[in-house]
């Protein structure tokens, strides 16, 4: 029996013991567990953190691709990339041509260059000469066509028709790769049976005539980098540099909130619209307040014109506002919310400790988000000059919902519940601003102007049939500068 | 919050309801999965199982007897679950193993009295441990656990003396339980002397 007695005690022992026996989890667990049970919940997160980072990764290359692109113009390897300008090289060949004087005998200067355009087919619209071409006109003449501006006069001679290949080199400078220009000629070498024949004679192309880029295919040396930098594409590139600036910005607000119930709900028209006014609210009117937040970011500006910039960047919004209230025993109060997928509405019952009817133990609730954003806008300049302007902007700012807190009123406005899960994670506003800007300094540019912002979609989601639009009103402080 | 109102919000699918609930049950369920998982490790992922199954199987509580009584039997039955995967409860233990086992007990921590327990049951082999839980603690009886297990009601008995034996034996070595026989000879009449805890 003592055994007995001994196996009962033991066993409840161990199980006493065994039963106080606590631990606590790692954060982990927990987050497991919420994961599976709200999946959907994980995406808008990774989803965000991707969009943030393909836009820093975005204007950071395009802050950098201009960098580069300066850089690849002193590059000699792309220099025939970028000069590719045919009418550059057309204009040198025809010049190199040109060098070329070949004197004509024994016909009228106006005779051959009518016969060889028509022959040859040359089109120059540049020049009424024509280029050192050789033609066959018949076996038994001989035609020498004068290349020089100068007509002048020849005899036809009988020749005897011979094709050549002349090589027709062009001097070389010490900085001038020796081009060679072969050209099929066709060479009526006729006996010389004048003796004038002999002052005629072909001059070597003059040195001076010879307009070869030598940036087309040679190494530039550092002063045709310079020339380069000079050009009007250097000039271009340059100036679209210094379209592009940052700026930073702080936007301290007030936030006021519309809100609206449900239409078998009466809502006191200062519920309505907030702020509530100094006289005390009567009972059951919702008694909100003006609470300080702020914007804080940075974006990139992008110059289109001398009037218009658009602007992408980054910033944290605090807002919010204050609920007036009074502490309380805990009551069961109750909200009604409403099926997402039936729209069918219920009851959401839960214990509040806060009051919306006056009594002795005040307290002040807070409802406000942090939010992360990405504002895309467009600022436009209405008038000024670089030293001081005045200019308009619109903003557009798709915002996530980092954290935030929600007392919401029951059904009867008697008491607050809090329930911050009814929060809706993603939102968008539109902001409207005017503001000053001038030089400060050498380099940056202050701005200053009023800006209102309104959220464009209800606070809470759309289980919660009352809707909120948040509008803050605010002071846009920003420094601001150009990239060099 | 109360029960109620966490197992309402529950039923909705509320996030801080659940986050409610796995808060106040969570300590004494995760001291349950320790006492039959080998490691922390082990404990907590049969915590986060056996709580995604309560929160997913939360429509089946019919308010006919305590939620965490409900809450314990879904975990206690994840914990077998997943130790079945890896473990065969029919095999018997190697006496040579138990000993070696045994010897292990001066590395038991010498903190809270609860604790001790625990950390002297988790120094049986699995089979033993699994058994004496069911059996001591959770309150099973042999029938019920050889159905879990999946082992002949016999092996069930046999495997839950022997692990009592073993227990006693820890317990004894540490000097937290005095034998009857000893407390008799210590005290005469025969008086039960049970050493406090």
């Amino acid at each position: 029996m003592e055994d007995k007695l001994y196996n009962d005690n033991f066993e409840k022992l161990i199980s006493g013991h065994a039963d106080d026996f606590k631990m606590y989890p790692d954060k982990k667990a927990w987050h497991g567990i919420y994961n599976h049970l709200h999946p959907g919940k994980r995406w808008p997160s990774a989803a965000m953190s991707t969009l943030l980072l393909a836009t820093l990764l975005l204007v950071g290359h395009l802050n950098t691709n201009n960098d580069k692109k300066m850089l690849d113009l002193g590059n000699t390897d792309n220099t025939q990339s970028h000069l590719d300008n045919k009418n550059d090289l057309r204009n040198t060949n025809r010049a190199a041509i040109k060098g070329a004087k070949i004197i004509p005998i024994n016909k009228s200067a106006d005779d051959l260059a009518q016969t060889a355009t028509a022959s040859a087919g040359i089109s120059d619209p540049l020049d009424n000469t024509v280029p050192g071409i050789f033609e066959e006109i018949n076996p038994t003449a001989s035609l020498l066509i004068a290349a020089n501006n100068n007509n002048t006069r020849g005899e036809i001679s009988q020749p005897e028709t011979n094709k050549v290949k002349r090589e027709l080199e062009l001097p070389v400078t010490d900085e001038v790769t020796k081009i060679k220009n072969t050209q099929e000629l066709n060479i009526i070498n006729p006996p010389i049976v004048n003796s004038d024949l002999a002052q005629f004679k072909i001059d070597e192309p003059a040195k001076t005539d010879l307009v070869v880029k030598d940036i087309l295919l040679a190494k530039p040396r550092v002063e045709d980098l310079q020339t380069f930098n000079e050009t009007v594409l250097g000039k271009f590139l340059k100036a679209r540099k210094n379209k592009m600036s940052w700026k930073l910005h702080l936007t301290p607000n007030f936030s006021f909130r519309k809100f609206s119930h449900g239409e078998d709900v009466a809502v006191n028209s200062s519920a309505a619209l907030g702020p509530v006014g100094n006289n005390p609210p009567p009972a059951r009117s919702l008694d909100h307040r003006l609470a300080l937040g702020f914007e804080l970011g940075g974006s990139m500006l992008q110059e289109l014109n001398k009037q218009v910039k658009l602007t992408a960047g980054l910033q944290f919004n605090y807002v919010g506002y204050n609920i007036k209230a009074y502490s309380v025993h805990p009551v069961l109060a109750t909200l009604i919310l409403k099926n997402e997928i039936t729209g069918q509405e219920y009851p959401h019952s839960k214990i509040s400790n806060y009051s919306n009817i006056v009594g002795s133990n005040p307290v002040t609730l807070h409802n406000q988000q942090l939010q992360v954003s990405l504002p895309v806008g467009t600022e436009i300049k209405l008038f000024g000059d670089k030293n001081l302007q005045v200019n308009a902007g619109v903003v557009f700012q798709p915002s996530y919902v980092i954290a935030g807190t929600a007392y919401l009123p029951s059904v009867d406005k008697r008491n607050y519940i809090f329930e911050s899960s009814l929060l809706r994670k993603w939102n968008f506003s539109t902001a409207l601003q005017t503001f000053a800007s001038f030089k400060a300094g050498s380099s940056l540019t202050m701005h200053i102007g009023p800006q209102v912002r309104y959220q464009l979609l209800s606070t809470y989601k759309d289980k919660y049939p009352a809707k909120e639009h948040l509008i803050d009103y605010g002071i846009k402080f920003g420094v601001s500068k150009t990239l060099k | 919050m109360t029960e109620e109102v966490m197992l309402h919000g529950c039923l909705q699918n509320i996030a801080t309801a659940q986050e409610a609930l796995y808060n106040r049950f969570s300590p004494r369920m995760l001291g349950v999965c320790y006492r039959f998982a080998r490691n922390r490790e082990d404990a907590e992922d049969m915590l986060q199982e056996g709580f995604i199954k309560v929160f997913t199987q939360i429509h089946q509580f019919r308010n006919q007897g305590a939620l965490e009584g409900w809450i314990r039997r879904i975990v206690v039955h994840t914990c077998i679950n997943i130790l079945k995967k890896n473990k065969k409860f029919a095999d018997s233990v190697d006496i040579i193993h138990a000993n070696s086992i045994q010897g292990n007990e001066n590395n038991i921590p010498s903190i809270m009295q609860a604790k001790q327990v625990v950390e002297c049951i988790r120094l049986l082999p699995i089979g033993y441990r699994t058994v004496l839980n069911l059996y001591a603690i959770e309150g099973y009886s042999h029938r019920e656990i050889s159905n879990m297990l999946d082992i002949e009601e016999s092996t069930s008995r046999s495997q839950y003396t022997r692990a009592k034996s073993m227990l006693e034996d820890i317990l004894v070595k540490k000097k937290i339980l005095l034998k009857p026989r000893e407390r008799a000879g210590m005290a005469g009449g025969g008086k039960k002397m049970i050493q406090n805890f």
